[in-house]
């Protein structure tokens, strides 16, 4: 956390561009969402809930001042949180294999975040993850609009904005992209 | 289109044309109607097979049903109140409650098709087990039409796929309560019973098993209707096998076969409504839970002699006469450890409760002579005359020859019993609840009494001498137990621990006397005027406690034993100031705690420890600067706290700790200048313990945590530069540490939380009236008398010396705002800068230090004339 009032700084950075994977904001929104899901995903209260996706909303809500913020920046900001989230839940799920395995029994003591991951579902995220690099070698775009709705939780106008193309662009490439995911995550016996 | 590991970027650059021509195609293919795409496709195959293939195969795996991508997790947060919404035909109003899988909220139809109130049962977790439970729940319910239980009136989905159940509302209390608040009479109660006996009976008949009877499930109404709820692990019977429950839901009531995970029938109900019987007459259970932990419950209901209801101890006497025979007899036979020896059916169990009711003899009987006798005893502990005369008479006529000997164990046996029950039951069960600690020390030292006098009769008896030193154990604790609900008796206490190792001596090595003898050195350890002093006793209860574990690695009891060591160890690296120590202490210690809570999910004083463990934590992450790892720590001991919480909701010492967490929260939070917050969460802190200190104005931990949290509060109106509140705050905890002081010195964190306060006060005072420092340089004197005393007696204190530095720094600017000669003030100064560098020398890591010892060191050199 830096100490005094960075919100200004962000905002300013957010809006000189770069892509979600190359932007000077991923540090810090790596730093603060990874902090956000230790404090939230760790909480295992029965009777409350929350969506994944919910925590990149309430770290936009609490890194940029949105008396300042548009709808834009808060499109191109979920966009890199997006991002982050996606390299956080894998990073989860290599860790939680790795304990699976037990080759290496030095661990982080604290992180009990690694719970949220269901062990099951390692390898799941891992390949998902390779299969999502893959297809961003195959079109970049369509990589995005899968972060974007599905790690972030954004709707198809709201990624339409972001990605300044129709929504109509956005459904396509959201199909073909889950489609081609399908085939690569699922093959048919 | 298989993509390849080829990184040439030409080879790249055409895969990615291909690729868009592919998306173009496959696009346009979804716009079309099936007649026209397969056209499309057509003619596609005829141009370029090639891209027809790709095209199709991406057309099925689109086609596919079913979520292939993982669920992402759900993590939690407050759930906003839903008070106000609408579920189908009914508004909420407001949260009655929230449990295991659901919330209930109290509700009226929003139509007004007929105003009464409704409760509505929501499932809150997206989790596929929980729907399987409510929809089970839900099926039960439909099926059942019974005054005693509570009936279905709808149920159905939230538009976003979340079941409800909309059930009757009853407006009532849990039935031990209603029969307490009432102080109903022995036949009320039965009457009751007997209610929920007609609503179990029903359930049986439609070959439903409840599996979770117990008070809080089972609420009367203010005309006296008794209500079963939640039949959210009900099982359905199967009358040839009986079903297999693997988990049950609240162990002190589940019955012997349910905890060993054996087939489940309504034998399982009718032994539950047992213990309930034994709750809802006596207000108390068979069992002696010594500790409340889940294990020892388990033993307890799996092999321990239960007390009969008459000999609960707490009974009013005229209730325990009305108890002591035929209900004796119901209630043991209901609880019989072996299914075929209780009653075979609720019915059954039902007509014993009426014929009792009616003044006739009851199916149940004490079956032997034996018991008989022992009853017998029981009723004359303190043999008189004609006691001993029907003693004798019974034995005579049950023909034992060696009635004497056994006679004198029987006494022995039950006046241990007594004892024991005193001074662990009657101690543990008020543990937990606030307002107790003087009642506790009572009880501990009656029970006391009775084993002493025991132990002198029976000096060479090796269990009972264990009893007894276990029992001092826990006097000590209440005298003066480090951290602990305690009167503030640090000698006390020390002595009591001591009195306990006398007594289990040093010969015997095996577990039960081991374990003993190190928990003792812990407290006693825990305890040491000199921090440093402790560090033997640590250190050999971790040797003590791995050699038990060399033979059960799994042994939670031994593990306690290690943890609480290592928290002491990690204490006293705090006091001492030695960070490294301090973080690789507390680390261990976490590891530890999180090894126990996995061995022993159900156990809050599991759940307190790891909190605690992780608290220390944090504490050792300020000293480091790092203040980040400190929220983040702190953040996890209240969630786990207020998980506890939320399944342990009056428990004082859950309480306590997330009021400490909560004060503590406030630390990280002023470093990152978000003092509002600070002062939220310390607020809520105060009020979690204000209701605390109320109830129990001799428990000296609790002023502590309140005088802490106003000190907190203090820090953060200061840091808001509100000065007058942070002085009016910071005085009320320094009137509060004040009066511990002036009785009990002897704990180290008394002199240093002392002098802390004076410190504070003095340097408030001076930013309040810079032009007038004569109260605060009353304030600062006084810190350096109290330091310097308590030093002499405790030299390793880095934590005390530190304050005795910052009283002399105090003591020189109050001597400058003075117009003192600049003499003065550097005679303070030399001497702060002198005990600085004691403190550099016997310290390492804490990164705040050096910056202070450096500014002593400044002002010193602008007051010394240059040579």
């Amino acid at each position: 956390m830096s100490e005094a009032g960075p919100g200004g700084d962000l905002l300013a950075e957010l809006r000189k561009g770069g892509s979600s994977q190359t932007s000077a904001l991923l540090p810090v929104v790596y730093a603060e969402l990874r902090k956000l899901a230790h404090h939230y995903l760790s909480r295992e209260r029965p009777g409350h809930t929350l969506q994944a996706t919910a925590l990149v909303h309430e770290l936009y809500l609490r890194l940029i001042p949105q008396s300042e913020a548009s709808w834009d920046d808060r499109g191109k900001f979920i966009g890199i949180a997006a991002h982050v989230m996606r390299q956080i839940l894998v990073e989860y799920a290599r860790e939680r294999h790795r304990q699976k395995r037990g080759g290496d029994r030095q661990r982080v003591p604290f992180d009990e975040n690694l719970a949220v991951i269901d062990p099951a579902d390692t390898s799941r995220w891992e390949d998902l993850d390779r299969a999502l690099n893959r297809l961003a070698d195959l079109d970049p775009r369509q990589a995005q609009v899968v972060e974007m709705r599905y790690f972030g939780g954004l709707t198809v106008e709201e990624t339409a904005d972001v990605l300044h193309v129709s929504p109509k662009t956005v459904k396509r490439d959201w199909s073909i992209a889950r489609a081609w995911l399908r085939r690569e995550l699922e093959p048919r016996p | 289109m298989a993509m390849n590991e080829d990184g040439n970027p030409l080879t790249r650059s055409i895969i990615s044309e291909a690729w868009a021509r592919i998306t173009d195609l496959f696009g346009r293919a979804l716009d079309y109607s099936a007649n026209e795409r397969a056209a499309f496709l057509a003619q596609l195959r005829d141009e370029d097979p090639a891209a027809a293939t790709e095209v199709e195969s991406l057309l099925s795996a689109h086609d596919r049903e079913g979520e292939f991508l993982p669920d992402l997790p759900a993590p939690s947060l407050p759930l906003p109140d839903l008070a106000g919404r609408s579920v189908g035909a009914y508004r909420l109003l407001r949260l009655l409650g929230s449990g295991g899988m659901g919330t209930v909220y109290l509700a009226e139809r929003s139509d007004g098709a007929f105003s009464k109130h409704v409760a509505v049962k929501l499932v809150s977790a997206a989790l596929q087990q929980s729907r399987n439970r409510f929809q089970r729940e839900r099926e039960f319910l439909a099926g059942l039409d019974h005054p005693n239980i509570t009936r279905l009136i709808d149920a159905g989905a939230t538009p976003d796929g979340f079941p409800y159940l909309v059930m009757e509302y009853v407006e009532g209390v849990p039935i031990d309560r209603y029969c307490a608040d009432r102080n109903l009479s022995v036949n009320e109660r039965v009457g009751l019973l007997l209610q929920v006996c007609a609503g179990v009976a029903h359930a049986h008949q439609n070959l439903i098993i409840h599996c979770d009877i117990k008070p809080e499930n089972i609420l009367v109404t203010s005309d006296g209707m008794a209500k079963l709820l939640d039949f959210g692990i009900a099982k359905l019977l199967d009358p040839a096998r009986g079903m297999t429950l693997y988990r049950p839901a609240t162990p002190a009531y589940s019955s012997p076969e349910q905890l060993q995970g054996d087939p489940v029938t309504t034998a399982s109900d009718v032994y539950s409504i047992g213990m309930l019987g034994y709750v809802v007459l006596t207000g108390g259970g068979p069992y002696p839970w010594r500790s409340g932990r889940l294990d020892e419950m388990v033993q307890a209901i799996l092999t321990a002699e239960p007390l009969r209801a008459s000999q609960v101890v707490g009974l009013p006497p005229q209730r325990a006469r009305k108890l002591r025979g035929d209900l004796d007899n119901v209630l043991a036979k209901a609880i019989a450890r072996d299914p075929h020896r209780r009653y075979a059916s609720v019915h059954q169990l039902a007509d014993d409760f009426e014929a009792y009711r009616g003044g006739f003899p009851v199916r149940a009987r004490a079956d032997t002579v034996v018991y008989r006798l022992r009853k017998t005893v029981t009723r004359h502990r303190f043999a008189s005359a004609a006691a001993a005369l029907s003693v004798v008479s019974l034995l005579v006529a049950a023909g034992f020859s060696t009635w004497q000997a056994r006679m004198a164990n029987r006494r022995f046996d039950q006046l241990r019993a007594f004892a024991h029950a005193v001074v662990f039951d009657v101690n543990d069960a008020l543990s937990p609840i606030p307002g107790t600690t003087a009642a506790r020390k009572l009880v501990v030292e009656t029970g006391l009494r009775y084993l002493d006098g025991l132990a002198a009769d029976r000096g060479s008896n090796a269990a009972l001498r264990e009893e007894l030193a276990a029992a001092y154990i826990r006097i000590g604790k209440v005298q003066g137990g480090a951290f602990l609900p305690n009167l503030g008796d640090t000698s006390g206490a020390v002595a009591s621990f001591r009195k306990a190792l006398a007594a289990i001596g040093e010969s015997d090595t095996a577990p039960g006397p081991e374990r003993l003898r190190i928990e003792a050195h812990i407290n006693i350890g825990l305890l040491a005027e000199d921090p440093i002093r402790g560090t033997p006793a640590f250190d050999a209860a971790i040797d003590g406690a791995r050699r038990l574990l060399s033979a059960h690695a799994d042994d939670a009891s031994s593990l306690r034993l290690v943890a609480d060591a290592y928290h002491g160890k990690a204490t006293i690296a705090h006091l001492t100031n030695r960070v490294p120590d301090h973080v690789a202490m507390s680390v261990r210690e976490v590891e530890v705690r999180e090894r126990i809570v996995a061995l022993s999910p159900d156990s809050w004083q599991d759940a307190a420890g790891l909190a605690r463990a992780i608290a220390q934590h944090a504490l050792a992450m300020e000293q480091q600067n790092d203040f980040t790892a400190s929220a983040s720590d702190l953040g996890r001991a209240r969630s786990i706290l207020e998980t506890a919480i939320d399944r342990h909701p009056r428990n004082q010492i859950l309480t306590r700790g997330l009021a400490e967490v909560q004060s503590r929260i406030a630390s990280p939070l002023l470093a990152f200048s978000r003092t509002a917050e600070a002062s939220n969460e310390v607020e809520l802190a105060i009020g979690l313990l204000e209701p605390l200190v109320a109830s129990d104005p001799n428990n000296v931990q609790y002023k502590a945590d309140l005088a802490y949290g106003w000190l907190r509060l203090g820090d953060s109106s200061r840091a808001e530069g509100r000065l007058a509140d942070a002085l009016d705050l910071h005085r009320k905890a320094l009137a509060v540490r004040r009066e511990r002081a002036a009785r009990d010195a002897g704990f180290a964190f008394v002199p240093w939380e002392l002098t802390r306060s004076l410190n504070t006060v003095a340097e408030l005072l001076l930013e309040v009236s810079p032009a007038k420092p004569e109260e605060a340089v009353t304030l600062f004197e006084e810190a350096r008398n109290v330091g310097e005393r308590a030093l002499a007696a405790a030299p390793s204190h880095n934590q005390l010396r530190k304050q005795v530095a910052n009283a002399d720094e105090g003591l020189a600017r109050a001597s400058l705002l003075g117009h003192r000669p600049a003499r003065d003030a550097r005679v303070f100064l030399e001497r702060s800068a002198k005990t600085w560098r004691e403190v550099l020398a016997s310290s390492s890591g804490d990164l705040r230090d050096t910056p202070r010892a450096v500014r002593v060191q400044q002002q010193l050199d602008s007051l010394t004339p240059p040579p």
